[in-house]
């Protein structure tokens, strides 16, 4: 019995469930909304060369058995000598199941008789022996084209229904590959079909990029949009386009994450919030990928693990310029706690990017990310994908840090000396991402020096002030404030007097406010504390935990007291 | 092509031919048992490749060996040639017509291996020997590939 609500409609529990094919095609199943639907007729339709045979191949080999084998018709399409020839190159392609639960049939010559009754009988008579779980038919356009200039469409719609049907009825699941143009998407097979798989391949300055495209999927939640197609000695595999956000939702929580720099955390309100997106944006040489490394092995001393894609310098390189701030990564990396991602070739899509970064932050349970660099990235991509660069980051980088993630990425700016205005990106990113980080250069006494700003931090408090840094054996070393400066933005700041500055950086009026009440009283409870500064007990409490947590003060029962500590912003002298 | 490779098709040739035809000696034996033998390869050959596909392979093998085996130039064919074939038999001797239906099934696969690979080649040309899935319809002596 149909188990009915209220109103009369199916619940949607007990509606009928499609029984779902694995198509053998990495990313495709995604795509697809789970798979391939069973007895449906599907049409692989696109340009030669785009990935049709090879993509109908690997169905095939997903899903033949011995009990139910796989039948693969050739009408008019590539020679079945040479289909074998170059299919069985890929790795998917297992050569002793030929013959056995793979068959190949030849239907060339009834085919080139344009007698489409003798070439339906001849492929029910093949299902009929063998009843296959799925037949490819290869290639259908060229059966309609010798079919003749003068074939009524009706007599080819007839055909394809007649073959769907006949199909269906033996239970096979059926692909029909054809070189079809866009403008021919009118065809009668593709009424007929449950599914239609566009690919294509797209030329951009020597840059050649494959798409892929669900036209229709009857039945199937599939994922619209043009999809990152790409053909290795694995066969065809298919980067999802994501669209969104990953449904996983990161626990809300003040967790904050060490920079491993010293001095910077508190600048940030205690550090980089878990799950936010930072760039850190600069010009060449103010050691961008050192602030990057420094985070990695904030982390990895943390018990954590990350994953750093880069673009620019090979690993070896990487690894060996970590060492030379003293950040070892080498060991994490043996011990599968670190994955370094080398993306370089030039006709990448933002799709690939991701799954790579997305696997590999999945494999290890990563907790941090380093993009290093975006601007490397956007080179890395094939020309074709510049065009959108912003929505595919976008895309990227929710997607990213759906997954829980926080990621550190790096972009260079060009700064030119004299100008006003602050350059964040030069990428226009900045809306992407939830805390920015700005470094620069300028000339303090004669000298060029390196300052760093934090410009953004979504949600939380922090600094606003420039501190000079050097980069040092040790990685970045914070010093002092340029409070006492102006036009720092133009590279030349001025010197002007000002009051002292104050004394905790990144902390909030009411946080300094309690701070210092704590420390004028030696030890405080948080009812005291209340009681000399008046501010509520609800305001107070959290204000105490972020203090706590930071390590500006350190509890002891219902007591607070302040924590011996270097202050870092020495005023220049 | 290194010595072990070129015997493999020679060996999978003698081979097939041992399987369907056996060891007999008798021209009307050899020439029922080549009948099978060709009668094979094609239905299972030619349907993969098509029977034209199927026969342009034959062909050239027969062009190449008949340099090595002069009986062969009495046959302009060797499929569906029963009659012919126990003449010349009969006119050549048996183990030489049996020699020269060999080395053609050698040249065959090894045409064949150059296409799809040696391995890929001995694997179908043995399916002919090996029992035919759900041979119930059956045309000729093979089914699809």
């Amino acid at each position: 019995m149909i188990a009915r609500s209220q109103n009369g409609k199916r619940k949607t529990a007990d509606r009928q469930k499609l029984k779902l094919l694995p198509t053998g095609v990495p990313g495709l199943d995604e795509v697809l909304g789970g798979g391939l639907p069973a007895l449906s007729l599907n049409v692989i339709a696109g340009g030669p060369g785009s990935g049709k045979t090879t993509l109908a191949m690997q169905m095939l080999f997903a899903n033949a058995t011995v009990a139910r084998p796989a039948l693969f018709i050739t009408l008019l399409g590539e020679t079945s000598l040479k289909m074998l020839r170059y299919q069985q190159l890929f790795s998917f392609f297992d050569g002793t199941r030929v013959g056995k639960d793979v068959h190949f049939l030849n239907l060339n010559e009834e085919a080139l008789l344009g007698d489409l009754d003798l070439v339906l009988a001849r492929i029910s008579e093949e299902v009929d022996r063998l009843h296959p779980a799925i037949v490819v038919v290869d290639s259908f356009r060229s059966l309609t084209r010798a079919h003749g200039a003068d074939a009524s469409t009706r007599d080819l719609e007839h055909f394809v229904q007649r073959l769907a049907m006949h199909l269906t009825t033996w239970e096979v699941t059926a692909i029909i590959i054809g070189e079809y143009a866009t403008e021919e998407l009118r065809s009668p097979v593709f009424t007929v079909a449950d599914g239609v798989l566009w690919l294509s391949q797209e030329v951009n300055r020597n840059s050649v990029v494959r798409r892929f495209q669900v036209i229709k999927a009857r039945g199937m939640a599939s994922m619209p949009g043009l999809h990152t197609l790409r053909i290795t000695t694995h066969g065809v595999q298919v980067f999802p386009r994501i669209t969104q956000r990953s449904d996983h939702i990161p626990a809300t929580n003040t967790e904050r994450l060490s920079t491993g720099i010293s001095g910077l955390d508190e600048m940030m309100g205690g550090g980089i919030p878990a799950g936010d997106s930072l760039v850190l944006a600069g010009p060449t040489g103010t050691g961008k990928t050192t602030f990057a490394m420094k985070f990695i092995a904030a982390g990895l001393a943390a018990g954590e693990s990350a994953v750093i894609a880069i673009f620019e310098e090979h690993p070896h390189v990487y690894l060996e310029r970590a060492r030379s701030i003293d950040v070892d990564l080498r060991a994490a990396e043996r011990d599968g706690r670190l994955r370094i991602i080398y993306l370089r070739p030039l006709d990448l899509s933002v799709d690939e990017t991701l799954d790579e970064i997305r696997s590999a932050v999945l494999a290890i349970g990563a907790k941090r990310v380093v993009i290093d660099s975006i601007s490397g990235f956007e080179i890395a991509l094939a020309p074709a994908f510049r065009d959108d660069f912003r929505e595919s980051l976008y895309r990227l980088i929710g997607a990213l840090t759906g997954l829980g993630v926080t990621i550190f990425s790096t972009v260079e700016v060009v700064e030119s000396t004299g100008s006003t205005g602050l350059k964040i990106t030069g990428h226009q990113i900045s809306f992407l991402t939830d805390d920015i980080m700005s470094l620069r250069y300028v000339e303090i006494e004669g000298e060029l020096r390196k300052a760093l700003a934090i410009v953004k931090m979504r949600g939380s408090a922090h600094s606003r002030e420039f501190r000079l840094y050097d980069i040092v054996y040790s990685g970045v070393h914070l010093r002092e404030s340029l409070r006492q400066y102006d036009d720092i933005l133009t590279g030349m700041p001025t010197r002007q007097p000002r009051s002292p500055a104050p004394p905790h950086p990144g902390l909030t009026e009411q946080e300094v406010l309690v701070l210092e009440t704590v420390m004028r009283s030696g030890k405080l409870s948080a009812r005291g504390v209340s009681k000399h500064t008046a501010l509520l007990s609800e305001t107070i409490e959290p204000i105490l935990g972020r203090l706590v947590q930071l390590r500006y003060l350190s509890r002891n029962g219902a007591r607070y007291s302040a924590e011996p500590r270097t202050n870092g912003s020495t005023e220049l002298g | 092509m290194s010595r072990l490779a070129a015997q493999a098709a020679p060996d999978a040739a003698r081979q097939l031919w041992h399987a369907i035809v056996g060891d007999t000696r008798t021209p009307e034996d050899i020439a029922a048992g080549a009948d099978r033998l060709w009668g094979g390869l094609s239905a299972r050959l030619g349907r993969w490749i098509g029977p034209s596909g199927y026969q342009a392979l034959l062909d050239r093998a027969l062009g190449i060996a008949r340099s090595e085996h002069a009986c062969l130039r009495d046959l302009s064919c060797v499929g569906g040639e029963a009659a012919l074939i126990e003449k010349t038999a009969g006119k050549h001797g048996a183990g030489e017509v049996a020699e020269s239906m060999v080395r053609v099934a050698a040249v065959l696969i090894d045409l064949l291996g150059r296409i799809v690979g040696e391995d890929m080649a001995i694997h179908l040309v043995n399916q002919v020997a090996a029992p035919s899935p759900r041979g119930n319809h059956e045309h000729g002596a093979g089914g699809s590939i």
